[in-house]
């Protein structure tokens, strides 16, 4: 027996579900060592914000980031909510709108709550709200468009749909992929007036404008007027392509920034939903003010290792649940599916086809259509059996029972647990220690690390 | 539901292209007016701003004083130093909150400003947005063969277009140069007279039709491939354009 769920349960399930992903992504974030790329991220918004400079990390992506760090580190100083606070809030936001995305997608609160659940407790979702650099950007700004497009659907007001210009144009600001969702929800939008305007070609004219305008230009506006800090040193409009031109080479032929250490396989994207895949994010932070040869800690307390391990009992379904919605799409002519479908296919085939390696990071760009389109799965095989309640609920259990471990590699707290330990630091501390001045010294930090310090 | 009708459609979207053809010749405007250049001539003209310093930051500090911004240098000398700028500040292994910041090009001004990394400094402090750099032959042979390790590059017959990070930089004989389409800093090192005479840079200079505000002649003391004789060069070539001393802005 089907017993529906009311709005008022949905949205409540859903400020929980909320709140556990802020608990889970704020939890000893503070205590959290700071990695390298979260500093650079600080140092680039200030040289971008009052420079118009362009690192020193990642040069090459489109720089909303910097202006939003920057403030944030105007408005909380230079702990960690002036670091971390806007991912953190991104990363924690893209919990209730992958539930309400998923709502209007599929009609069902349950799924929409199973996806919000599934998206909170994923480690490389979390390790990433707890990081200042901008992947999670990826999910939340085209999810926040596409949220905003629907409520544009529902009731035919245009600032819903200003609204999501305005977004697809923050994600574009963040990276180029967000160019993905935003092509496909044209596409559906194109669709949608050509189905339902029955009247003169005036009129589809006119409403081709509107939706080219605010979908396609205003973000373009958008993206343009985050490089008015690069602007102001200088350079004209006309000067502008070719910025755009060196960003694009750069991004396309990219194969990292300096060669890692350690053994980072994981990097095409063709294997993150066939095979289990890790982000592998180790760094070396000589927590101790002063450079005092005395008070500093060993390599091992210094390594802080942060592993964002896809959950095999979501991400190894993301297939099979695609090919699902991909099928109900075209038999049943869903427009929801049909959509989602797209949304997957167009933002996760350029990644997999791609030549050049791609990190996982970049997955949190497909992650909450993979997601939703889980949940839906999910949902449906459990729909299919007697005991839905049961199997659902075994089902969450067991993925929560392997997200546990994961979510403390997620935080960088795997070198604490005393099994890991071993491993992490053969896997890659010593891996780190070879690539550092003082790599030949057996277990002498203390010898070489401050003379580095003391060179700045 | 869609319950714009067909003239709200066209008004709105009317609306917003000429917000954003409003919007992008602002833009432009903004990055023009951000130049800060002072009062401009060819490069023997009277008001032309002129310098002889004994080494680079010298005309780094120039520059500084003079509150140049967003401008194009003209860079002539022996050869383009190569660096890494991502080596200059040694990676900071002590990171803790709250995070001890600083602004980079603030930085570099303060700890790293040398002959080698003058130019860079003076783009990451805004001072200059483009580099057009007249070398010898051999030397921009020699970059024409590193540009290919650039993602971004170019090369003619013309000379070499490297950007770095999408700073965008040119390099070229004296032969092949042929102004900027606007006033440049112009930084004349001894060096160039290595390979070249004074009168013959001066006619390429000329011949380009190059209009400047500021010239910097740097004897760059201290360089290896500099001699009195390369510095007596450039004395020369300081008379051929005139000693006129008219102030910074």
């Amino acid at each position: 027996m089907k017993i529906e769920m009311t709005n008022r349960a949905a949205y409540v399930g859903l400020a929980l579900i909320t709140l556990f992903a802020l608990l889970l992504n704020g939890f000893q974030l503070a205590s959290q060592p700071v990695s390298q790329d979260d500093f650079d991220v600080a140092l680039s918004a200030i040289n971008y914000m009052e420079s118009g400079q362009l690192g020193p990390t990642m040069w090459n992506h489109p720089y909303l980031r910097n202006i939003l760090v920057y403030y944030a580190l105007r408005m909380f100083g230079t702990g960690v909510l002036g670091a971390k606070g806007v991912s953190l809030l991104l990363g924690t936001l893209c919990t209730p709108l992958i539930g309400l995305v998923a709502r209007r997608i599929f009609k069902d609160n349950r799924i929409a709550l199973i996806a919000a659940f599934l998206w909170a407790s994923d480690a490389l979702v979390i390790e990433f709200s707890r990081q200042g650099i901008n992947d999670i950007y990826l999910a939340f700004f085209p999810l926040a468009a596409i949220y905003l497009f629907y409520r544009y659907r529902e009731s035919g007001n245009q600032g819903w749909l200003i609204g999501a210009g305005i977004c697809f144009g923050l994600g574009l600001a963040s990276k180029w992929s967000a160019l993905f969702p935003l092509l496909v929800t044209c596409a559906l939008w194109i669709v949608c007036i050509h189905k339902e305007t029955d009247c003169t070609v005036k009129e589809r004219i006119a409403r081709y404008l509107h939706a080219t305008v605010l979908l396609l230009m205003l973000p373009v506006l958008v993206y343009l007027l985050t490089f008015m800090p690069w602007l102001s040193r200088g350079y004209s409009l006309s000067e502008w392509p070719a910025l755009q031109r060196s960003m694009f080479l750069e991004t396309s032929q990219h194969v990292g920034y300096k060669p890692k250490p350690w053994d980072d396989r994981d990097n095409r994207a063709y294997k993150w939903f066939v095979a289990p895949s890790v982000f592998v994010d180790p760094f070396m932070n000589m927590d101790t003010p002063d450079a005092d040869p005395q008070e500093l800690p060993s390599y091992d307390k210094s390594v802080t290792v942060v592993l964002g391990y896809a959950n095999p009992l979501v991400w190894l379904l993301v297939l099979p649940a695609i090919i699902m919605v991909v099928r109900r799409g075209l038999r049943e002519r869903d427009e929801g599916s049909c959509y989602l479908a797209g949304l997957f296919l167009m933002s996760y085939l350029p990644l997999a086809l791609s030549p050049r390696p791609i990190w996982m990071n970049t997955s949190l760009s497909v992650l909450p259509y993979a997601i939703m389109a889980v949940a839906w799965f999910v949902w449906t095989v459990a729909h299919r059996v007697k005991r839905q309640q049961l199997v659902l609920t075994i089902y969450l259990l067991l993925f929560l029972i392997v997200a546990s471990p994961l979510y403390l590699l997620a935080i960088g707290k795997g070198t604490r647990i005393p099994v890991l330990k071993e491993y992490l630091v053969d896997q890659y501390l010593v891996q780190i220690k070879k690539d550092m001045p003082a790599g030949e010294v057996k277990d002498g930090p203390k010898a070489a690390i401050p003379g580095q310090v003391n060179q700045q | 539901m869609h319950t714009l009708t067909t003239r709200n459609c066209f008004i709105v979207g009317a609306l917003f292209i000429l917000i954003s053809l409003v919007a992008l010749v602002a833009i432009d405007r903004f990055g023009k007016n951000s130049r800060v250049i002072g009062s401009t001539g060819i490069i023997h003209a009277q008001n032309v701003y002129r310098k002889q310093v004994d080494n680079p930051k010298d005309a780094y500090r120039i520059w500084r004083e003079a509150g140049y911004r967003g401008r194009t240098v003209v860079f002539i000398a022996d050869r383009w130093e190569s660096f890494d700028p991502g080596e200059l500040i040694p990676a900071q292994m002590f990171r803790a909150y709250p995070l001890q910041l600083y602004n980079t090009a603030k930085r570099l001004e303060d700890d790293y400003l040398n002959g080698t990394t003058f130019l860079y400094v003076a783009s990451m402090n805004k001072i200059c947005r483009r580099i057009v750099a007249i070398l010898p032959v051999s030397e921009v042979d020699r970059i024409g063969k590193m540009a290919s390790k650039s993602k971004d590059y170019r090369v003619s017959n013309k000379g070499v277009y490297v950007s770095r990070q999408g700073f965008p930089r040119w390099y070229m004989t004296g032969d092949k140069f042929a102004g900027v389409d606007e006033p440049a800093l112009l930084y004349v090192g001894a060096s160039y007279f290595k390979y070249a005479e004074p009168e013959e840079l001066y006619r390429q200079l000329r011949a380009s039709g190059l209009q400047t505000d500021c010239v910097i002649l740097c004897n760059e003391e201290g360089k290896d491939s500099v001699t009195p004789k390369e510095v007596a060069k450039l004395n020369k070539f300081a008379q051929l354009i005139g000693n006129y001393a008219a102030p910074l802005p």
